[in-house]
């Protein structure tokens, strides 16, 4: 029976129509607006829809998963989590970004706030697809908009350069996920991934698995691009350097959260159920994540040891933080029922994003009001934080400790949560390199600490610190400790949705 | 309860630190602190006749109950002792610190450090739950960098406190792991899970990799060789810290977790040949080098590592207990363990705050420039040979007591044949005895060099005057107690050391010798003699200390494992730059070579390994001469591109391309896309040239890159090109579905048309067609806006920086 597209119920894209409709009515707000008058209020309102989508994402737990547009939209649990990590990643860049209102680089506050919620809407649409066009598109969506927003502050060299490697590097990266895809569509006939799990099996079977895994490494070449871990991290140094940082933390915390959503979903509904019972999953596919993990873990924390701009140190902390991430998803095929055990290493993945969100959102906030103040983003112009404003400086340290996943920190359950999981599979190989990783990272970590406790500071001008930027960093260090403390309210709530 | 609450008071009194300390005058702070370790002392004194009788204490909160993780805090007779060793050192050293801290320094930030150590310690040891410890255990490595730390504006204090930090975080983290993998074997978090289960892991397969783990974490914490490198440098700490944290409690914490696993790993031989093994070559090592040094604390830093080799070599033998026919023999050795531990702390912390005292009077304790100061510091000399002779094992202190049953258990080792190792566990009691005289040489060190022979007037610019009453309270109590020890030690042994004893030897709890009767006096026996000859024999060697000083300058002795630490740090961070000068070079051409090679790496390779290569070209139609010359012109106009020497010759042969494509287009009758492929193409023509308008000229590069960086690139490009041609050619030969072309047949009939193409966009595509359309008008819509834009502005130049 044919399907009205009336018949949809379009009900479950309130939160995107709401993004959505945000940007176009920004846009012509912005249009007819006069050059000199302040675009702060279109950052309120970007706000504001962004906290909007929220509310009606959070509504949509506990419903029955919902498949829209031919098969190809799908609002699940898994969907909504993501997007209200993803939500609240801009929220919060948001609040820290009206706070630089008053910095004279960026012409155009206004398109800053539309293409950010533009490439929020992309990050939306992409952990929403069922299908290889939708989610082509939402990831399309979201790098264009973000490559203009790297490029934003255009008089700067340092911008300008970023924008452009981003844009070269990223497009190479997609066209190889379109191969890929491509790939995966001439195999199976289909862009759907239900069907494409379906005949995966037959294909892989009938001898073309050949195939089957040109278009997964192809897809995986674009995808370790996109979410910044090895081997193809190689423009986030450069780019969050380059970008304002806002942007810096829109791609260290959104963009990766949502490529970290799209192969999930990619691995997860088109290719684990087919290639699982063949053995080939266990086999081969685990141990090409395995070896990117790893080497993501390995490369980003050993480079990190010896920057000196704080910017690029966290870029280097971002590439290892994408390993650690990858672990649950390399190995949460190996245990034998991995369709009953599989929603503990997505809770533990879920949990580490939302760990890693509020971390680095927070540390990138205090590094905001550090470069306000110094002009400067080298790691000793955090020299004497202590002194200068003994607040700010616990905070960053809380941050700090919580990236290196000391205890009692989100990001210490984080790490916890993943080493447990890869202790119970048997992956003592893998634990230990992210053991001795994670002791690496202190190294780093405690470099900015003891710049910020044991240095006497240049200046001793009090640090005037944003209202925006503060609700960030108390979010940021509320939600660390309280994580830390408390991790059994998201464990839980992780736990007991239904991830099929 | 009452004890979850006690762990919880130290951090809920330093968190009210910095809200009483702007109201407060610094004199009072001290007091208001001392009030927390004294009230716990008190407190934790009243469960002592209860734990003797047998009783244990347990409170349970639930943390995250879905990983099985609870918050449980748990007193047995094991945890009592390191509990009263917090709290009564804890209280000691604060009313020491008192007098010793300067008003000026910062003594609110001191006290919160203070304070959060002493409850992550008591953390420590009353937790139940190894998650719960292990949080603890972090928590003290970070509360003693704080305190390392708290001169941070002295290089070496920067130094120290890093130092100690990476070395006790990092066997954390590795302790963290054996826990997680404990867990998993036990699937409990629970300390008393994993001891009621410890005859059943054994033959697990992540039984010895958890234990290796766990004594990492543990032999890290208690300094022990080669990871002892860090005590020496935590002195830069104040004194009491390094009287409380680096000598009393926190370096026992690796002791208490081998105490307390001992039940579960004692049965392992691995186990007890690393700890004894270890914890001798520690004593050994650190006695030696104790005796090089010049400066005091230094001194008693090494001291202490060696002292803490001795107990750990005394659990470790200990703990064949757990597989001996005759277990009392072993038994023993654990209770001296415990029972050097107690006397140690006492000693130890009263030599501590001795030479704090000689230190803050002085302004030097490097002890070329001290001595005879007996007559001038009279209650510090007899405190500092009370302690002194304690450590050398001289009765009547209460060290000889612990020294004479550490020699009786490492008699025992030889004479039971422990090891198996036949004449060979003669090396146990040799090294217990070498490293004895070294001791001894120490010892004598700290109390004659620094009080007698002559007061060197010019080289102290103070004048030279005994410590406050106050100061020399906290000294006083455990000097007191040493002595005291000695006179009543069954007392220590009743109440506390039996305890201790059930809980780290439970399914021995009956046996009658597991607490012997401690005496002072047992006979002549063998145990005496050693203690005899290391009293005449080091006597000698004090006397004759310069002749053979010299030893320390030769090779093998002069070895230090910090040259190792410092160069395993600098080389790290070699490796992290030549990784980032070679790898991240931050050149777009260098990255996209990564990315090409990778591909052609995985997927040209793979191919060529797994024979994958089939070209069929059965399916194919035949190619006409028409195309054929089409595409040699599309080939022609690629290649010529790269040499192109301006935008217009680039743009235009990129413009033949796209027309030929258009061409090729209508040779296969699809007249739609030939149109639209004319018209894009004469779009972005268009475009490009209308954008090159803008933009500055285009500068010959003046530098020609290298022959060879040139020739990679066309190696690389032509790569490429082949791989995806033969993919193309592969994916071409195969055929994966039934072909489409039957619905074509019908096409006449079904839809009116001759032209296939015709009659699909007619039928099914208009839709698509009409969007296309209106989607380029809307890009020419931009394109429009963006050059009135432009014009509107003038003939102003693109700031392209």
């Amino acid at each position: 029976m044919e399907t009205n597209w009336l018949d949809y119920d379009w009900s479950v894209m309130l939160p995107e129509a709401t993004i959505a409709a945000a940007v176009l009515l920004l846009l012509v707000i912005d249009m007819l607006m006069k050059k000199e008058q302040d675009r702060r209020f279109i950052g309120l309102l970007s706000l504001f829809a962004v906290l909007a989508a929220g509310v009606a994402v959070a509504f949509g737990f506990g419903k029955e998963q919902t498949l829209i547009l031919d098969g190809s939209y799908l609002v699940d649990d898994f969907s909504l989590v993501f997007k209200l990590l993803i939500l609240g990643g801009t929220t919060l860049i948001l609040l820290s970004a009206l706070s630089q209102e008053k910095s004279k680089e960026i012409d155009y506050k206004g398109e800053f706030y539309y293409l950010l919620l533009a490439a929020t809407l992309g990050g939306m649409v992409m952990v929403s697809s069922a299908d290889l066009i939708t989610l082509f598109v939402g990831l399309e969506i979201l790098s264009i908009a973000s490559y203009i927003l790297v490029g934003m502050r255009k008089k700067r060299l340092e911008s300008v350069e970023a924008a452009w490697k981003y844009v070269v590097m990223g497009s190479v990266a997609t066209a190889f996920i379109l191969y890929g895809m491509s790939f995966l569509y001439g195999l199976t006939g289909s862009t759907n991934l239900d069907v494409v799990a379906e005949r995966i099996f037959e294909v892989t079977r009938g001898g073309y698995d050949s195939f089957v895994y040109l278009s997964l490494l192809l897809m995986l070449v674009g995808f370790t691009f996109k979410a910044a871990s090895a081997p193809f991290h190689m423009w986030a140094p450069d780019v969050y350097q380059g970008a304002p940082t806002p942007v810096t933390t829109f791609l260290a915390v959104v963009s990766k959260t949502a490529a970290i959503a799209f192969i999930l979903r990619i691995l997860r509904n088109a290719y684990l159920p087919g290639l699982w019972s063949m053995g080939e999953w266990q086999d081969v596919v685990s141990k090409i994540l395995i070896a990117i993990a790893v080497a993501s873990m390995i490369i980003g924390n050993v480079v990190a040891l010896r920057q000196t701009n704080t910017k690029r140190l966290l870029a280097y902390s971002s590439i290892a933080h994408a390993g650690y991430l990858l672990v649950p998803l390399a190995l949460f095929a190996s245990i034998p029922q991995f369709i009953v055990g599989n929603d503990v290493f997505f809770g533990s993945i879920v949990y580490y994003l939302l760990a890693y969100m509020l971390m680095t959102t927070g540390a990138f906030a205090v590094l905001t009001i550090i470069e306000r103040d110094r002009q400067d983003t080298d790691i000793r112009a955090f020299a004497g934080l202590y002194r200068r404003s003994p607040w700010l400086a616990i905070a960053m340290s809380i941050f700090l400790i919580s990236l290196a996943g000391i205890p009692i920190t989100a990001g210490f359950f984080g790490k916890f949560y993943i080493l447990l999981n890869a202790i119970i599979v048997r992956n003592l190989w893998v634990a230990g390199i992210m053991m001795v990783t994670t002791v690496i990272s202190y190294y780093y970590y405690f470099g900015i600490i003891r710049q910020m406790f044991f240095r006497p500071p240049t200046e001793s001008k009090k640090i005037s610190i944003p209202l925006g930027l503060a609700i960030v960093i108390v979010i940021g260090v509320i939600g660390t400790i309280g994580l830390g403390i408390m991790p059994k309210w998201v464990i839980e709530f992780v736990e007991g949705l239904s991830w099929y | 309860m009452t004890i979850t609450v006690g762990i919880f008071i130290p951090f809920l009194a330093a968190a009210l630190i910095p809200l009483v300390y702007k109201r407060l005058s610094n004199k009072y702070i001290g007091w208001l602190v001392l009030i927390v370790p004294l009230v716990l002392f008190i407190g934790l004194i009243k469960y002592i006749p209860l734990v003797s009788s047998g009783k244990q204490f347990d409170h349970t909160i639930p943390w995250i109950p879905s990983l099985g993780i609870y918050f449980t805090t748990y007193l047995d007779g094991l945890s009592l002792i390191f509990g009263l060793l917090i709290t009564g050192i804890g209280t000691l050293v604060i009313l020491y610190s008192i007098y010793y801290l300067h008003e000026r320094e910062a003594l609110g930030r001191f006290y919160a450090y203070l304070l959060m150590f002493m409850g992550a310690m008591l953390g420590v040891v009353f937790s139940d739950n190894i998650l719960v410890l292990y949080v603890f255990w972090e928590l003290t490595s970070i509360s003693s960098f704080l305190l390392i730390a708290f001169w941070y504006h002295r290089k070496q204090s920067r130094y120290g406190a890093q130092k100690s930090i990476l070395i006790t975080v990092s066997g954390g983290v590795s302790m963290l792991a054996g826990f997680i993998m404990l867990s998993v074997m036990a699937n409990s978090f629970s300390v008393r899970d994993l001891l009621a289960l410890s005859g059943e892991l054994s033959d697990h397969s992540l039984f010895i990799p958890a234990m290796i783990l766990l004594l990492l974490g543990a032999l890290t914490k208690s300094a022990q060789f080669p990871f002892h490198i860090w005590l020496p440098d935590a002195m830069e700490a104040p004194t009491p810290v390094s009287a409380y944290l680096h000598s009393a409690t926190m370096v026992k914490a690796g002791i208490y977790l081998i105490a307390r696993f001992t039940p579960v790993f004692g049965g392992e031989e691995l186990w007890l040949y690393i700890i004894s093994g270890v914890g001798l070559l520690t004593l050994l090592w650190g006695s030696f080098n104790a005796v090089k040094q010049t400066d005091l604390k230094a001194l008693l830093a090494y001291s202490t590592v060696s002292q803490l080799g001795l107990i750990m070599s005394l659990i470790g033998v200990g703990s064949a207990a757990l597989k001996d026919l005759e277990p009392i023999i072993y038994t023993q050795a654990t209770f001296a363990a415990m029972f050097h531990l107690i006397n140690h702390s006492t000693f130890k912390g009263a030599l501590f705050m001795v030479v704090g005292i000689v230190d803050h009077n002085l302004g030097t304790r490097d002890i070329r420039r001290l001595g005879g100061l007996i007559s001038l510091m009279p209650v510090s000399f007899t405190i500092a040979l009370i302690g002194s002779f304690s450590m050398a094992g001289l009765p009547p202190f209460n060290g000889f007591l612990s020294k004479e049953m550490f020699f009786e258990a490492m008699l025992n080792v030889r004479q039971s044949d422990l090891f198996s190792i036949g004449s060979w566990g003669v090396i146990a009691p040799l090294i217990a005895w070498v490293a004895s005289l070294f001791t001894f040489v120490y010892c004598m060190i700290i109390v004659f060099r620094t009080f007698l022979g002559k007061h060197q007037h010019d080289k102290i610019e103070r004048k030279v005057q005994e410590g406050t009453l106050g100061i020399l309270i906290a000294p006083s109590v455990l000097a007191i107690l040493v002595v005291g020890i000695f006179f009543y030690p069954n007392l220590v042994g009743k109440y506390l050391l039996q305890p201790a004893m059930i809980s780290i030897y439970p399914q021995y709890s009956g046996l009658d010798g597991l607490t012997p009767h401690i005496t002072a006096w047992h006979g002549v026996n063998n145990a005496l003699l050693m203690t005899i000859s290391v009293v005449i024999l080091g006597g000698l060697m004090y006397k004759f200390l310069r002749y053979w000083q010299g030893l320390y300058t030769i090779p093998p002795f002069r070895w230090s494992i910090d040259t190792l630490y410092n160069s395993v740090l600098v080389q790290t961070e070699n490796v992290s730059s030549r990784v980032t000068k070679t790898y991240m070079t931050g050149r777009l051409r260098d990255y996209l070579i990564y990315i090409f090679l990778f591909f052609l790496i995985t997927v040209g390779g793979g191919w060529l390994l797994a024979d994958g290569i089939e070209i069929n070209f059965a399916n194919d139609a035949p190619i006409s001469t028409y195309e054929l010359l089409i595409i040699l012109a599309m080939m022609i106009a690629g290649i010529s591109i790269i040499f192109a020497k301006s935008r217009i010759t680039a743009i235009l042969l990129n413009g033949v391309l796209g027309y030929s494509i258009a061409i090729l287009f209508v040779f296969f009758r699809a007249p739609d896309l030939a149109l639209t492929q004319t018209v894009v193409e004469s779009v972005t023509t268009a475009l490009f040239l209308l954008c090159f308008y803008f933009l500055p000229e285009w500068k010959k590069i003046t530098s020609t890159p290298p022959r060879k960086t040139k020739l990679l690139n066309a190696l690389i490009a032509i790569t490429i090109g082949t791989v995806v041609t033969i993919i193309a050619l592969i994916v071409q030969g195969n055929k994966m579905f039934e072909s489409i072309a039957f619905y074509f047949e019908d096409a006449y009939r079904l839809a009116g048309g001759r032209n296939i193409v015709n009659t699909i966009l007619g039928d099914f595509r208009a839709f698509d067609t009409m969007l296309e359309v209106v989607v380029l008008f809307i890009a020419g819509l931009g394109v429009y806006t963006l050059i009135r834009l432009k014009s509107e502005k003038g003939d102003k130049a693109v700031e392209d920086q």
